[in-house]
């Protein structure tokens, strides 16, 4: 049966649509305006584009949020007024229905990820407003809003080909923002490289997969004549729920690949490679942009595939029996990147790098919430479901702090190394303070959000079953304290290189604030989101 | 009053605020030092009055109906998964709240003498606030969750504080550099809070709350008719272990005297070590008797090991350091053998004298300068008498003398062990005692007789500040026995709605036993007295003790506490670990970055100078890691 495109649904994608307009609106102001070539006209054109884009993503933040219903939802009897029906129109685009076209789920899952995502891109450029980043402004903003497009994208998608379209257009501009370093171009465009290079392998696996398990679920449909929708994710799980296709070899060596391609995109071992040079090379608030928003789209991506596409393979995440699944893959993985991440980031004395090898071993952690799955029981797959999601809040928040905080020393300090940190609390406490907490919160301690959010899944992957996983994590998240409590040693400990003081740009002083505030409400009062995150329920095939 | 129990944390937390974002502004350095001092101690002591008095409101109440809670706000709920932000006030809270607040003020008083012309105050007096709001979290709990914030966070704060002096390089004799002794703390600590993490996770599997009591649903309630498996307390054991530094994760605690007196006195004897015991006390349901046995001797040894480790130190912190951890010890092994309002009732007179003992230390370390070996002090009983006298109040209350404090609770431990009959236990703790006695002794007789041995300071004594908590402390330690005095027992009485322990009936073995222990430990005390004060001419900084000649190398042993430390260093080079990492080793290595650590650190940074080698920046070797990596991937299945 197909389905078509109504013009109902446009409100439905209204906040891909307002990003995608805003890119064209900063790219159009930034072209058609002329500008001098002097120093000052040329600091202008930055900061235009920059606020552009601040403020318009800031808007389409706040319209998402009045879109999802979760902080106001108009009561039925409302007054009908114009404004008012502006309103009703937007939440009736919100949260319900089935996907558009069968290819965009506008759930609670796609929701929360938009707001995660779309939030993060406005913290990152307002990060980017003190930095004067690049030549084109117009190009450079409207290159991380069409990524942002992209990643709303990949959180919507359930379907075969939008996944992997959106997955490209979120990472072929992330491909040329990674080069985008006007100091140090050399490794830049290093970075720019070889994130480009793994992109394509890993677009190529992700194909491969996906025409394979496309294949296998036409093939497995008796008659095998109606085909045009066997890409969307029900529909494979469907085809795939008898005996055999879950023995098949086949459909198993395409999810792997599917797995293996989305795993470069969230860099877990043995996909990750790519990600501490490309980190370390690429312009600070992008790093930022790279391990938080590109990541968390990743595993809201995994998420849905593997949960509606693959639920017939999902096996148990115990080693003595039923070895099998993707379940007990991902286990292994997570043992895998938590341990190798957690230990290569100790000798690491670049903070940039120390914190992609953390952002590694965090993507670990993330990793373990879906071993939920290995539970046959719902409550505990909800538990994993808000578990992954806290935590991807939580993360994004976080990370964003700790590269903005980085940002800003290394804008003023000279650099982002543990030696230009030395004694940073006796410059600047203000900002040794916030990137405390943020190292705190990486670190997990209480009460700071990163501590519940690794108690959540800590406890969620147990109750699944998965106690070898979770004594792995709890273990190896002693030992990245340990690198974690060096940066703090750096910073409060000892003796600066200098006693002059540290200025604090505005902007970037009001994104870390922001973000040291919500890790901190995030904590102590989880329940503001805790309660909204439960409510996604993705379906998983019949 | 009863539902206002939050502001008991609460009043402290506002101090730290106040004192973290406003007073560290005034520009003026004396009234910023008195305008911290005092809103920290202002704040503490409110405190103090709130729990007073809701402790008195608790008393009117009848017995089982003693439990007051208040839950705030909703912390965590989603699903199954039901956490509440909220304070529980029974019998047991309701002492140990008033033992941290109480002691607490006395020592945030102290702390206003203490530190004065220190360069950092502020910053010192909101930590100290922050630690007791965390502590007051700690016991006031009503679920294990909200405990572990109070419990990472007394940490944290414990962390902040040792590392307070972190300018000192090298310091005094015996204080040692205070930021390795920091992050040590911090980490072996942290051992033990992943245990606790686990015991956490087990639990809420069995039984889907962390609750403490909620209408008979709450985790303690529901555990006294069902089998709870061991290895949660197993797992709540290594947690104690290390919070409250009992073996083998005790070695941070010695070290952990790098930082200011006050703070030694407050978080690492009265107050946050005794978490653990105050942890076993709590959730004594869930312990199974095989655990309990591993508690007992536990405890056990570590009593007999730290007492007679103290015997060789020279550092006058450092005995009272080891000494705590003996006495920590004598709780945990009381609370194994079940008597836990035993181990409590030590507990709090512990907390009595050895603050005391630590601020009387504190008090001889300004007198004289910042000296801290023993070895150059003598004689200072003439210039600091009310530190003398109430220093011997509280040696004679831990060596456990007629009728201080410590008498009571320690003659109750022993006889509980010889009435259960737990002979071997029984021994080893009357051995500890004598050690206990003797070093008492022995630092009575190095500190405070014979004639001052080094010349270089001129002794005075301590300021009004000073003195007074220190009497306060001292009368504390003549007073505190009487709350569980034989016969009457008090303190059991009210904790048998919690705690569910008797006292036991009073007969003449007892009687004979509290003698011949008395006896004992003043024989025991007078030994070490009188020998370190005839031989007092061979005491000299540069020579090894007296005592040195006649045990030789067992005296080296107990100097290096039984050499823990040195083991735990070896471990991280012994050949194992060396070959896996040259395993490990491959011929790519980009930046190599190694010894910038120490420590237990210093394996996994080699370990990991190792894996990083694969990170060689090449472009061919990704993908060959990749392509591996996939390889493996597909081939798993």
């Amino acid at each position: 049966m197909p389905v078509f495109f109504q013009i109902s649904d446009v409100p439905r994608l209204l906040p891909e649509l307002l990003l995608l307009v805003l890119a064209l609106l900063v790219l159009g102001s930034d072209m058609f305006e002329r500008w001098g070539e002097d120093e000052e006209s040329r600091f202008e054109r930055v900061r235009a584009a920059g606020s552009l884009t601040a403020i318009g993503l800031g808007l389409i933040f706040l319209i998402t949020l009045l879109q999802s219903g979760y902080v106001y939802r108009l009561p039925a009897d409302a007054p009908q007024n114009f404004f008012l029906t502006i309103v009703r129109n937007l939440q009736n685009g919100g949260p319900v229905g089935d996907p558009v076209v069968g290819s965009f789920a506008t759930d609670h899952l796609t929701m929360i990820g938009r707001l995660v995502l779309i939030g993060a891109a406005f913290l990152v450029s307002l990060l980017t407003l003190d930095y004067r980043p690049a030549n084109n402004p117009g190009e450079f903003y409207a290159l991380i809003l069409l990524s942002t497009m992209g990643m709303c994208l990949m959180a919507a998608a359930t379907e075969l080909i939008t996944a992997y379209l959106s997955v490209e257009l979120t990472s072929i501009p992330l491909y040329i923002l990674a080069g985008y370093f006007q100091t140090n171009t050399r490794q830049s465009s290093e970075a720019g490289m070889k994130y480009f290079l793994f992109g394509a392998l890993s677009s190529g696996l992700i194909l491969y997969g996906m025409s394979l398990v496309f294949g296998f679920a036409v093939a497995s449909i008796p008659g095998g004549a109606q085909a045009n929708d066997m890409t969307q994710f029900l529909r494979i799980a469907q085809a795939t729920a008898t005996e055999g296709a879950a023995a098949s070899k086949l459909l198993t060596l395409g999810m792997l690949f599917i797995i293996a391609g989305v795993g470069y995109k969230v860099a877990v071992i043995p996909f990750h490679s790519w990600s501490p040079d490309v980190y370390e090379g690429s312009l600070t608030p992008i790093t930022a942009f790279l391990s938080t928003a590109s990541k968390a789209a990743g595993f809201l991506l995994l998420y849905r595939i593997l949960v509606t596409a693959f639920p017939n393979l999902t096996g148990t995440a115990e080693i003595v029996s039923g070895f099998g699944g993707w379940t007990s893959l991902l286990a292994v993985l997570a043992v895998a990147t938590v341990v190798l991440g957690n230990l290569a980031a100790l000798p690491q004395r670049n903070l940039k790098r120390l914190l992609a090898w953390s952002s590694i071993a965090h993507a670990g952690f993330v990793i373990m919430a879906l071993m939920a799955w290995a539970s046959p029981y719902a409550s505990t797959r909800s538990m994993g479901t808000s578990a992954l999601i806290y935590y991807l809040v939580v993360y994004t928040v976080t990370n964003i702090g700790a590269f903005g905080a980085l940002a800003v020393a290394s804008m003023t300090v000279g650099g982002d190394t543990m030696e230009h940190l030395r004694g940073l609390a006796r410059r600047n406490l203000g900002l040794a303070t916030l990137l405390a907490i943020f190292v705190l919160s990486l670190a997990g301690i209480p009460p700071m959000g990163g501590f519940l959010a690794k108690f959540y899944i800590f406890m969620a992957a147990w109750q699944s079953g998965a106690w070898w996983v979770v004594m792995t994590g709890v273990v190896t998240t002693m030992i990245g304290l340990y690198y974690y409590l060096l940066i703090l040693k750096a910073t409060f400990i000892e003796e600066p290189a200098s006693t002059e003081p540290v200025p604090m740009p505005t902007w970037m002083n009001a994104t870390l604030i922001t973000s040291a505030v919500l890790v901190l409400l995030l904590g102590v009062f989880p329940n503001l989101v805790l309660t909204t995150i439960d409510q996604v329920k993705v379906v998983a095939g019949m | 009053m009863l539902n206002l129990i939050w502001l008991i944390p609460l009043l402290p937390m506002l101090g730290f605020l106040v004192n973290a974002l406003g007073v560290w502004r005034v520009r003026d350095d004396a009234q910023r030092e008195r305008l911290a001092g005092y809103i920290a101690s202002g704040a503490v002591v409110l405190s103090f009055l709130v729990a007073l008095v809701a402790f008195f409101q608790l008393g009117a109440l009848p017995g089982e109906e003693r439990r007051a809670g208040v839950v705030l706000w909703e912390w965590m709920g989603t699903g199954r998964f039901h956490i509440p932000f909220g304070f529980l006030f029974d019998p047991l809270s309701a002492v140990m709240v008033l033992l941290v607040t109480g002691v607490s003020s006395i020592i945030h008083i102290y702390s206003i003498g203490y530190m004065h012309g220190d360069s950092r105050v502020v910053r010192y007096f909101a930590y100290l606030n922050l630690f007791v709001a965390m502590m007051l979290c700690l016991v006031m709990a009503d679920n294990l969750l909200l405990l572990f914030l109070g419990w990472e966070g007394v940490g944290l704060c414990s962390f902040l504080l040792i590392g307070h002096w972190y300018d000192k390089k090298e310091g005094n004799f015996g204080r040692g550099v205070a930021t390795p002794a920091a992050a040590k703390a911090f980490i072996v600590n942290r051992i033990g809070d992943a245990a606790m993490l686990l015991a956490m996770m087990a639990l809420f599997f069995q039984f889907e709350t962390l609750t403490f009591f909620h209408e008979g649903a709450g985790f303690l309630e529901t555990a006294e008719h069902m089998q709870v498996s061991s290895i949660v307390s197993f797992l709540l054991l290594i947690g104690v272990t290390g919070k409250s530094a009992q073996i083998p994760l005790f070695v941070w605690l010695p070290d952990a005297m790098a930082g200011p007196t006050p703070v030694s006195a407050l978080i690492h004897a009265a107050t946050m070590v005794t978490a653990g015991v105050y942890l076993i006390a709590r959730t004594h349901v869930i312990f199974t008797d095989a655990t309990l046995g591993w508690v007992t001797w536990v405890g056990a040894i570590t009593a007999l090991l730290a007492a007679t480790a103290a015997v060789a130190q020279m550092d006058i912190k450092k005995v009272l350091a080891y000494s705590t951890v003996s006495q920590l010890g004598y709780m945990v092994a009381a609370a194994g053998m079940g008597a836990y309002a035993v181990a409590i009732f030590h507990l709090l007179t512990h907390g009595v004298f050895k603050a005391l003992l630590f601020l009387g230390s504190g008090s001889v370390i300004h007198g004289t300068h910042e000296t801290q070996d023993m070895r150059k002090m003598g004689g200072l009983r003439r210039h600091m008498p009310v530190t003398y006298w109430t220093y011997l109040v509280g040696a004679g209350a831990l060596a456990g003398i007629f009728p201080l404090a410590g008498f009571w609770s320690k003659d109750e431990i022993l006889a509980h062990a010889w009435t259960e009959g737990q002979f071997l236990i029984f021994v080893i703790l009357v051995v500890a005692s004598l050690a206990t006695a003797f070093y008492m002794g022995r630092q009575i007789a190095m500190v405070f007789w014979g004639n001052q041995r080094d010349h270089t300071y001129h002794a005075h004594e301590s300021g009004q500040m000073m003195t007074i908590p220190l009497i306060v402390l001292a009368v504390g330690s003549l007073l505190a026995g009487a709350m569980n005095l034989p016969g009457r027992h008090a303190l059991t009485h009210w904790l048998e709605p919690v705690l569910h322990t008797h006292p036991h009936e009073f007969g003449v073995a007892n009687w004979v036993l509290a003698m011949v222990m008395t006896l004992l430990a003043v024989g025991s005390a007078f030994v070490g007295w009188r020998y370190y004060t005839t031989n007092e001419v061979k005491i000299d900084a540069k020579v090894k003790d007296p005592l040195y000649h006649y045990t030789g190398d067992l005296w080296e042993l107990l100097e290096e506490a039984w050499f823990f430390d040195a083991f735990y260093e070896k471990m991280a080079v012994v050949p194992g670990f060396r070959s896996l990492a040259a395993f490990l080793a491959t011929v790519f290595d980009k930046e190599g970055i190694d010894g910038a650590v120490n420590g237990v650190g210093q394996f996994f940074t080699h370990l990991s100078s190792q894996v990083r080698s694969f990170q060689s920046g090449y472009m061919r070797t990704y993908a060959l890691v990749f392509l591996v990596g996939v390889i493996v991937v597909v081939g798993y299945f």
